[in-house]
């Protein structure tokens, strides 16, 4: 049975923003719900200096396309910055649990300053996570998050 | 609008010989390779 998020707004995650810029087919599927989307400043930082890095587009020109597709850019403010210290503790707690279960140490995951931008302010929302960095789905947070190259989710 | 963007991402992903798929992964590297919050 797909996973319907339903017409809820959404937090984008700049790798999903990036899979609907390159044309990524499993991204493309939801390009339409750039509309009720919404990117944290320093995720759309992400997508300006990778798309600058990789292709030459300018920050303006993807900005510009992004905005007129009804991408919203919004801050972590003061309230999701004050989630930071929970979201590490999670992530040091969630890192321990799998090292105690014998993960490889390569294998095992954890949040950058970006991630955590992304997340915190997610919870300040209660917003929906479209994001293609699966490990998010991990930890157990009370958020919905969603991996846009699952092939079984429907937006 | 959106597809001129892409038409144009298009072109420079062949030339570079760079896919999507391994934008988004050097992305997700990136990440992993942040240590500023890391205790």
């Amino acid at each position: 049975m797909p996973r319907r998020p339903g017409g809820e707004p959404l937090i984008v995650d700049a790798s999903f923003v990036l899979g609907v810029l390159l044309r990524q087919s499993l991204a493309l599927r939801f390009s339409t719900a750039l509309e009720r989307s919404h990117i944290v400043d320093v995720n759309l930082g992400e997508v300006f200096y990778k798309m600058k890095e990789k292709v030459g587009a300018e920050p303006n020109d993807v900005g510009g396309v992004l905005h007129a597709n009804g991408l919203q850019v919004i801050a972590t403010g003061a309230a999701g910055a004050a989630r930071f210290p929970m979201l590490k503790k999670l992530d040091l707690d969630h890192r321990e649990r799998l090292r105690q279960q014998g993960w490889p140490p390569g294998d095992i995951k954890s949040l950058s300053l970006a991630d955590i931008a992304c997340l915190a302010s997610a919870l300040e929302r209660n917003f929906v996570v479209l994001t293609g960095d699966k490990h998010w789905k991990l930890l157990g947070l009370p958020l919905r998050i969603e991996d846009f190259r699952d092939t079984d989710l429907v937006l | 609008m959106l597809s001129a963007l892409q038409d144009r991402v298009a072109a420079a992903l062949e030339e570079s010989g760079e896919t999507a798929e391994s934008v988004i992964d050097s992305l997700l590297a990136d990440r992993a390779a942040d240590t500023s919050l890391r205790p």
